[in-house]
């Protein structure tokens, strides 16, 4: 390490970053490339220590590896966003695999992203910095809403689904503290248990607000998927509402539009003409 | 462009904004000299922001003005939102909302036109039709969200439905595979049988190859150097253009993760000699680029640049991008620029002339590229020889000659209905540009050259040189084995001097560069150990052909890359051009490396670095740091 390293370690600006990995010298190469980029860099060794460090120096992102002695990267995760310290804060995962099942295995566990061993330090930074973009936006992002367009479309909004409370507020907790993987497990629990109208309702309820969180969170790809779980669940009450011509329409119709949204109109089209017979 | 009561939408504006007494009086100077609505070029001079647009246009309009397209998105009615495609979408800049006791709701950027009250009514059977104000950019977003599957899907594979055969999704097909393994059997039962004459076969075959090759890229040379006598498009044409009369010209600018070098580019794009609001600037960024939309949006460019988000999708290359963003091109012609690119500023203009003049065959005109830092070091150098022999010289022979001309990466100029008729690009092949260039030939449309100069950013470091020319090879490999597919369909298209050419050139590229290593090989080991054990395989005829190729052939391929100099006069690289034969094993290298990837990943795109010249006239921060 030259000087200038030394020097930008004992002035860091720009955020604290905590290394988790057993291998010394990818500590070291990390440490190297965030240091001169102006980062604080706290380092651990193992998962335990790793979530022992998280809890007590408070870093801005994490940075682990996958196959650690003591706790895998995977346990890592789970501890660290089990604890209420770290449970928001963006995960790095640091990977020799490619595959695309480890890949979304590392994002199931509640990693933000990945990086895949040997990585090169220009990316490393990069997805560092836009991690933290995203977190700042997050915090300033707050929707504002047009009042000419809330006029039109309180004119036209569907019965509001209804959301219970008591389903709602977890989801909505998860999805205050950034967590819209932890969001969405819930959603998918809730929805799973869904057989009435009255439970298909509720759970597009949460699909389309993951989907508009997720939209705000720059995530197009889950904020689609949302959207289209959403329209899954209104076509499984027009399922059940067989004898009601009137409430098939309505779930079709809504089915329809939650695809149209999700950027996918040849179901909508399909829908659309079930709707109208 | 709005299709409103002009005058009141223009004072409007000059109101909202502000303006200050001169800035009024350099847009009707403009709008005087070059046309168009007055509104538009005051917006397109950047002397107003996008909202401060909308907002006139609102008060002159009487609309009310929509945000939050994403809100209004959620609220469209799909029954009437399937009854359009995208390309309506896009074309009359409006889409269906809802539809209340017999009135048609729209969201439009562009209210007041007869066209969408013609297919509003024909399409939805209302001629009721009340009108919600949405910016341009807000619509695009709104189409591109909605029809989001469909758009990727044709970015993607356009060309493959338009004619699977034409497409390089697939590498080899059944009948390439027989052949080939045909010819590699027969020849192994040759060489079982007689070792000999199988083996002076080959290098007989690779020797008259070889001196083919040199005699028609003379023939190209000598061909191309006519240009100098008799230029196509010269600044007497370009200066009796009048800007009236100019077409909208589109200008795709594909980026990924460049924050640093959008301010320049926006900054450089200003100084092509084309009126602004004529200008439709995309772009073209992909959807998990935060950083570069950021940095984009900070440096606020003029009304008349847009933002394209590409949306996530394999393959993630830039033909896809291009693709995309041709779905929105406005302009009767189009160009493609990378970040770095210095066009002449007066490049677009003599295209325009070089359209108006050429037949309605072609569909592109093609300038030279060249390379600002060719003093960089000796492997810019070559490059830029390279480049000279390639632009000025080979391919304008090729246009001469008629003949199929592969296009450059950047700086074509397209007719944008006859590029959407071709398919656009493949984002299959790893040279789409090349295959593009051949494809229009195949069709019966000619590719010309344009006598206009891009300066680009040569590639200043061996490896990534390495990379960048072993996706150019194997690009150049899809293109042969896509085209020869049908030959003879094609020669019946085509005809036999275009056929073989290509052949040469396309194929030939990528052969000579595959073949030079074993034959200087030979020569090698001759020339070592004075082995006797090559004797048999040179007998006369074959050895007087191999000397002429070693003599003749590659002081020809020097001199040829040495003459590449004179155009431009930049004589201080002709002694390098004597160090061209470590260039061609670095090729050959690169061309090992494509086989081997042909095979393996056929579509994988070897991304080049830019932005690491010492020289270019911005750097990427990153690399910045790096050299600090």
């Amino acid at each position: 390490m030259n000087e200038r390293q030394i020097g930008a370690h004992a002035m860091p600006d720009r955020g604290r970053i905590l290394i988790v990995d057993d291998d010394p010298t990818l500590r070291v190469l990390v440490r190297a490339a965030l240091v001169a980029a102006g980062f604080e860099v706290i380092e651990a060794e193992n998962g335990a220590d790793g979530v022992r460090l998280g809890a007590q120096s408070n870093p801005d992102l994490i940075i682990t590896d996958w196959e650690m002695p003591v706790m895998d990267g995977h346990e890592t995760i789970r501890a660290l966003r089990n604890d209420a310290a770290t449970a928001t804060k963006p995960i790095l995962m640091l990977t020799t695999r490619s595959k695309t099942e480890d890949i979304v295995a590392a994002l199931d566990a509640g990693a933000q992203d990945f990086i895949i061993k040997p990585f090169r330090k220009d990316e490393l930074i990069a997805r560092i910095e836009q991690q933290l973009r995203w977190r700042q936006l997050l915090r300033s992002d707050v929707p504002t809403p047009d009042p000419a367009v809330a006029v039109d479309a309180a004119a036209v909004e569907p019965a509001a689904a209804p959301i219970e409370a008591d389903v709602k507020r977890p989801v909505q907790e998860a999805m205050d503290r950034g967590d819209l993987r932890g969001a969405l497990d819930l959603a998918v629990a809730d929805a799973e248990r869904a057989e009435s109208e009255r439970d298909f309702m509720r759970a597009a309820g949460l699909y389309r607000g993951g989907s508009s969180a997720a939209r705000r969170m720059n995530n197009p790809d889950l904020a689609n998927k949302l959207l289209r779980l959403a329209g899954k669940m209104y076509l499984s009450w027009a399922e059940t509402a067989r004898a009601d011509g009137a409430a098939i329409e309505e779930a079709y119709g809504l089915a329809a539009r939650m695809f149209m949204a999700a950027g996918n109109l040849k179901v909508a089209r399909r829908l659309v003409e079930r709707q109208t017979p | 462009m709005f299709g409103y009561d002009t005058k009141s939408f223009g004072d409007e504006l000059i109101a909202v904004a502000g303006l200050s007494d001169e800035q009024v009086e350099h847009a009707r100077e403009v709008w005087r000299e070059t046309g168009g609505e007055f509104g538009w070029v005051i917006a397109s001079l950047g002397y107003v922001s996008r909202p401060q647009l909308y907002a006139a246009l609102a008060e002159a309009s009487g609309l009310p003005l929509a945000g939050d397209p994403e809100r209004l998105r959620q609220h469209m009615d799909p029954r009437l939102v399937v009854k359009m495609t995208y390309e309506q979408v896009i074309e009359h800049q409006f889409m269906p909302f809802q539809l209340q006791e017999g009135v048609l709701v729209i969201l439009t950027a562009h209210p007041g036109r007869a066209e969408t009250y013609e297919l509003c009514q024909e399409r939805f059977g209302t001629s009721e039709i009340a009108e919600l104000l949405v910016t341009d950019l807000d619509l695009t977003m709104i189409a591109a969200r909605t029809f989001r599957d469909d758009m990727v899907d044709m970015a993607v594979l356009s060309n493959h439905r338009r004619n699977p055969e034409q497409s390089a999704s697939r590498v080899f097909t059944n009948e390439q595979i027989v052949f080939v393994a045909g010819i590699i059997l027969a020849f192994l039962v040759w060489l079982y049988l007689d070792v000999r004459w199988s083996l002076t076969f080959v290098i007989a075959v690779l020797q008259v190859f070889f001196l083919t090759s040199v005699v028609f890229k003379t023939v190209l040379m000598l061909a191309g150097a006519r240009h100098e006598i008799e230029p196509p498009v010269d600044a007497h044409d370009v200066a009796a253009l009048h800007d009236t009369e100019l077409p909208i010209y589109s200008v795709l600018v594909p980026v990924y993760r460049e924050p640093e070098v959008v301010g320049n580019l926006i900054a450089g794009l200003k100084k092509i000699d084309y009126p602004q609001h004529k200008l439709d600037i995309m772009l073209l960024l992909e959807e998990d680029d935060v950083v570069t939309l950021e940095a984009a949006k900070a440096a606020r460019p003029s009304a008349n640049w847009r933002f394209i988000i590409v949306p996530n999708a394999q393959p993630r290359t830039k033909p896809k991008a291009c693709n995309y963003g041709l779905f929105f091109a406005r302009g009767e012609y189009l160009t493609i620029y990378d970040a770095e690119d210095i066009p002449d500023p007066t490049q677009l203009k003599s295209a325009v002339v070089a359209f108006r003049r050429a037949g309605p065959g072609f569909v592109c005109f093609q300038a030279a590229l060249n390379y600002f830092n060719a003093a960089e070091n000796l492997l810019t150098r070559l490059f830029t020889l390279e480049y000279s022999y390639w632009f000025d010289y080979i391919l304008p022979g090729l246009d001469r000659l008629h003949l199929p001309i592969p296009l450059g990466g950047t700086s074509n100029h397209f007719d944008v209905s006859k590029l959407r008729s071709l398919g656009g690009w493949d984002p299959f092949n790893t040279t789409e540009d090349a295959d593009l260039g051949i494809r229009a030939s195949a069709e019966g449309y000619r590719v010309g050259i344009l006598n206009s100069t891009t300066f680009e950013e040569a590639n200043a470091d061996f490896g990534n040189w390495i990379r960048q020319r072993s996706r150019w090879i194997k690009g150049y490999m899809q293109t042969w084995l896509v085209y020869t597919r049908h030959p003879i369909s094609l020669i019946r298209t085509i005809g036999l001097r275009k056929y073989l050419a290509f052949n040469f050139f396309v194929g030939g590229t990528a052969l000579t560069a595959l073949a030079a290593p074993p034959l200087w090989g030979i020569f090698l080991l001759w020339l070592c150990t004075r082995t006797r054990l090559v004797e048999p395989l040179f007998p006369d005829v074959v050895l007087y052909v191999a000397i002429v190729n070693l003599l003749v052939g590659n002081f020809l391929g020097v001199y040829l890359s040495m003459i590449a100099v004179f155009r431009r006069g930049t004589f201080p690289l002709l002694p390098y051009a004597l160090l061209n034969p470590v260039y061609w094993l670095m090729q050959s290298i690169a061309a090992y490396k494509a086989l081997g990837q042909l095979f393996t990943k056929p579509f994988f795109w070897e991304k080049t670095q830019h932005g690491i010249s010492r020289l270019a006239p911005f750097r990427r921060k990153s690399e910045a740091v790096r050299a600090a």
